[in-house]
């Protein structure tokens, strides 16, 4: 097992984990050849939508 | 602040309430095998796997359960072989090459990042973002990005700027060497 003295250089400069990882999934998806290429880019998505709550209701989301 | 957020595939309808922020709540609907930005303390991963779900694309499975001779893996501290009994280890992963030994065969796949868990029973996990067989891996791709990063690497002025570059740098560096290995 690794010790703890030295963080991973993603670490050190403020970086989470899973911000990482997901770097690296881009960046390898943007390596593929074509007919695969388009499949892991639709992987690539997320939808989500964001809506501030005040007085225990939400509000206009903004996305 | 601590976030935790579990999306479990296979569910009909997955759309989930990942995270509860004071003020803010955030609704998330997306396909498996997708990390969430969450703590740097707390993560989940979730391994791709078959999802049907009528809202959503259906996925290839990429990792089947299957009994091999021998996996060898790459994780942070080098190249580690797993074999049948082998002790129970949580490795992390960095990009690089995972070989599954089945007989004489031998099928390599290149993995993003990510965990293999290997359990006492003889039963190991391989956890990744993206494990694509090396086939296919476009190899002009690779060299274009390997350029590029190596260019920001050198020009990149805050730390963020030099993480993300770095990562580039290495990811292209396995992509290439798991091309030419």
């Amino acid at each position: 097992m690794a010790s703890n003295a030295a963080a991973p250089f993603w670490r050190a400069a403020g970086m989470t984990y899973i911000t990482y990882s997901n770097i690296c999934a881009n960046l390898v998806r943007n390596c593929l050849k074509e007919p695969h290429k388009s499949e892991a880019l639709t992987r690539e998505k997320v939808h989500f939508s964001v809506s501030k709550w005040a007085d225990g209701k939400p509000q206009k989301p903004r996305y | 602040m601590g976030y935790l957020c579990y999306l479990i595939p296979g569910l009909p309808g997955s759309r989930i309430d990942a995270v509860r922020e004071t003020g803010t709540e955030m609704r998330y609907a997306i396909p498996s095998g997708t990390w969430y930005d969450l703590d740097r303390l707390l993560w989940i991963a979730v391994a791709e796997r078959n999802t049907f779900d009528r809202n959503e694309e259906r996925f290839s499975d990429r990792f089947s359960t299957s009994s091999v001779d021998m996996v060898i893996i790459p994780a942070t501290t080098g190249q580690m072989g797993v074999l049948p009994g082998h002790v129970a280890t949580i490795a992390e992963l960095k990009p690089g090459v995972m070989s599954v030994h089945e007989g004489n065969d031998v099928t390599k796949y290149f993995v993003s990042s990510g965990f293999a868990f290997i359990h006492a029973n003889s039963y190991a996990d391989v956890i990744a973002v993206e494990a694509v067989p090396i086939d296919q891996i476009d190899p002009s791709q690779v060299q274009k990005g390997l350029a590029d990063f190596t260019q920001k690497l050198s020009s990149a002025s805050t730390d963020l700027e030099k993480a993300e570059a770095q990562i580039g740098v290495d990811v292209h560096s396995a992509l290439n060497s798991a091309l030419t290995g």
